[in-house]
Parts: structure tokens; sequence; C-alpha cells
């Protein structure tokens, strides 16, 4: 057998290396873009995101002005107060809540912004309630913190990995969202390539 | 005899030329379609297309800009009417309802706090950049801000007078920004009513912005912070869903 290499293959394993060797002085760029924070956008995406938002604000009217004109019926007040103040303890974080959606799980470690931008990705496309490992991220709760050593701290608790973050929404299409090429989930497996993202819908998840 | 490309040592030479450019060209080729992908969704439109354009995104601002105050006048209007509702214990809800809107953001709140002032590179123009040009000002950058001053444990914050709560996306489309799914453009104008110190403990660590110090000192982005005597910020003026959660009774 013949192992001796010719100057033909030499010169073509020449090309291919000083060809790789292109390929990756601009890699890094490459990369740098599959892990940016921010989405590129096109003008359809603009439309529908301003549609939806218009949609949603016309039924939030809706129910505004059905609530006032319960307010000025002495007999269906009351109710109309209940009713509101029901709404709003839902979301205050003040009272235990429950409802459909999913879990997700960090097996590992990630920067701080991860979670800020996972967090900010979920209530971005739907979301009405987050928890991270069993703290409900509410007004008073919202912001996450970090010790001088690193360690993650919200509400005054230190939290580390495993994350386990509780969804309350409409799992399927927020699901069919994050799993999208270039979506955070993506952008996240690319920045930790050992990491394991698992997520699993839920019929009933409950927050303190 | 080797019938290849190289049929003796004279010939050599010429083809080690062509090789090598063939190999460049390969890795030019490799760039340029990074670089095509990149630019993908950019296409060049006409003055009539770009009109046509900003006319529809118009129309739908106009619309959003008519609905945030149409909710903003109802929630006034429904407090105003329950305030006349006179019952000792309707009275004790109405307290239980005030408390339940001021923390959840449905109150306007007043006093001390910090003025956070960001701005795109002036060399720059928005329109028409990458969204990672590092001349501008990102969605990250406010994101972390906001996660920062909450973490302060504010009593309020705003963004270009739209009121911040813990359900608000701060996202962007392109360069666009957007807030509570409505659009804001620079200059941005953060407003925290808070405990001050505790604000700035953590807004001047440059570790917990290190892309935004870096940014301001390279690409000459504008971050400025003021303390303030008395900031307003405005109640929230979008919509609330809460149709998927259930109390626990």
């Amino acid at each position: 057998m013949n192992l001796k290499v010719t100057y033909n293959q030499r010169i073509f394993l020449l090309t291919t290396i000083i060809a790789l060797v292109l390929v990756f002085i601009f890699f890094p760029k490459a990369r740098f873009k599959s892990i940016y924070r921010e989405n590129d956008g096109n003008f359809f995406q603009e439309i529908k995101i301003l549609k939806d938002k218009n949609e949603d604000l016309k039924k939030e009217v809706s129910g505004l002005e059905e609530s006032l004109g319960q307010i000025a019926d002495q007999d269906k007040a009351l109710s109309a107060i209940q009713d509101e103040i029901e709404k709003y303890k839902k979301l205050s974080g003040d009272s235990q809540i429950f409802g459909p959606g999913f879990t997700l799980i960090l097996n590992r470690d990630v920067a701080l912004s991860w979670l800020v931008d996972l967090k900010n990705k979920f209530f971005e496309y739907g979301a009405q309630a987050v928890s991270i490992n069993g703290i409900r991220l509410t007004n008073k709760t919202s912001g996450i913190d970090s010790l001088p050593k690193g360690q993650i701290i919200i509400n005054g608790s230190i939290i580390a990995a495993p994350y386990e973050f509780n969804v309350i929404c409409d799992p399927e299409p927020i699901l069919d969202i994050l799993d999208a090429p270039s979506e955070i989930f993506d952008k996240l497996s690319a920045a930790y390539p050992d990491l394991n993202l698992k997520t699993s819908k839920k019929e009933m998840i409950y927050m303190q | 005899m080797d019938k290849r490309l190289i049929m003796t040592d004279g010939s050599k030479k010429p083809y080690i030329i062509i090789f090598l450019l063939f190999g460049i060209f390969i890795g030019w080729m490799a760039f340029f379609l990074l670089e095509t992908t990149e630019q993908a969704g950019v296409t060049e439109l006409s003055k009539e297309e770009i009109v046509a354009r900003d006319d529809l995104l118009k129309g739908y601002l106009d619309e959003q800009a008519y609905l945030q105050s149409r909710i903003v006048s109802l929630r006034e209007s429904l407090t105003e009417e329950q305030k006349k509702i006179k019952t000792h214990s309707e009275s004790a809800n109405l307290q239980i309802l005030d408390n339940l809107k001021k923390s959840i953001g449905l109150s306007e709140i007043s006093g001390k706090g910090i003025e956070i002032l960001l701005n795109d590179s002036p060399s720059v123009f928005r329109d028409g950049l990458k969204v990672d040009n590092e001349d501008l000002v990102q969605a990250a950058d406010l994101r972390d801000i906001v996660n920062l001053l909450n973490a302060a444990k504010v009593d309020g914050l705003s963004i270009n007078n739209q009121r911040i709560i813990s359900t608000s996306p701060i996202s962007s489309v392109g360069t666009a920004i957007l807030v509570n799914n409505s659009y804001i453009t620079p200059p941005f104008y953060i407003h925290a009513v808070g405990d001050i110190d505790s604000m700035l403990q953590r807004l001047l660590i440059e570790k917990n912005l290190a892309s935004l110090y870096e940014r301001k000192k390279k690409s000459n982005v504008i971050f400025e912070i003021a303390a303030k005597n008395r900031l307003t910020i405005p109640v929230y003026n979008g919509n609330l869903k809460a149709d998927l959660l259930n109390l626990v009774k």
C-alpha cells in the first residue's frame, strides 16, 4: 500500500487549511451573532406585535367599560368591586395562585443576565406569572441581584442551579416561539454547550 | 507518470498560486455568506414603500396611544365612581382595592429618586443600523438597569413615561425598542422613585453593567445618572391579563 502523499494532495491540503483558517478568522463574528441578546427584526414582526398589543388594549378597554357600567348600578357595584379585587389579588403576589403552564429547568449556573432575559421573554410572549426556584416574581420581588462572590439572590434568598422556572401561561404557543431557531433557548444553548435545558408542560402550577 | 494536474516539476509553481487563490476564494465566500445572512431581511425600499410602511406603523401607534389614554381615563373614572360608594363594608373593600392598585402599579407615585439618561452615540442615526451596533443603546441595557433598580426595591419606575411593572417586557425588533410592547425612541429617560443610595450602590458598580460602561467609554453612548428631589411615576397604562390565574381559596 502506497502511503506517500502526492504533491497534488499536499497542495489540496494546503488550500483547505487556508480556507479553514479564513473561516475561523471570521468565526467569532458568527458566534457572537448567534448569542447576541437581541433579536433581528423585520417589518412584519413589528406590525404583528403592534396589532396584538392593540387587540389586548381593546379587550382591556371593553373590560373597564363593563366595570364602569356595573358600578353605576348600585346592585352590581359591590360585585364589580369584588371582581376587581380578585383580579388584582391574583396579580399582586399576595395570594397563592394556580394555573396551567410549563416548567423550565436549567441544570447549571448561567450568567444573571440570562435569567433576566428569560423572565423578560416569558412575559413578552404572554406569561401571566413566573417564579424562579419557588420565588414568584412580582413588583416587590422582580429584581434579580448578585452578591460579590457571584451568588444570585432574589428577594433576600440565595438561589443556585438547577434553576427551575415555573410559568403560568398558555404553554403551547409560548414554547413554540421559545424553541424556534435564534430564540432565547437556542442562544442559551449556544452560550453554554453543556447546558441541559428541559421544558415540560403542566396542567397545574401552584405559586405562593 | 502522475496523470493529474501536475505533470512536471517545471509546471508546479502556477498551480500552487491557483490553489492558494482557490483557498482564499473559499474562505472569502464563507465570510461573504455570513455577511449576507446577517443582512437578510434588510432590503432596499423605494421612497413610496417607506412612506407606506411608516403610514401603516403610524396608524397602529396612533391607535395604541388612543387606547392607552382611554385605559387611564377609564381607570380614573372607575376609581372616582368607587369613591362615591359610602357604605362601611364597601369602604373597607375600597381600601383593599386601593392598596392592591398601589402594589401592582395602578397608582401614581411621587418622591425622591434618580433619573437615568441613556442615549445613542451622537454620531449615529438609529434607522438602518444593525441591531448589534455598539453605538446604540440596546433593549438589554434597559433590562439590566431595570433589574438592578428592582433589586434595589424601588417604589416605582418608568421608561419614557411608560410605567414598568413586574410583567413589563422590554424587547427589541431590530433597532426599535419596545417597552410594554409600545415603541419608545431615544433619548431614554428612566425614572425611579425609592432609596437613592441603594440604587446608586448597584448602578455605580461597573461590573453590573459591564457592556454599557464599556460602550460609554469606547463608543460615546450616553449614560448619565442624576439624583432628583421629586419625580413622578405615571400609572401603568397597559392591559393586565389574569384569565389563566386562579386564586387558591
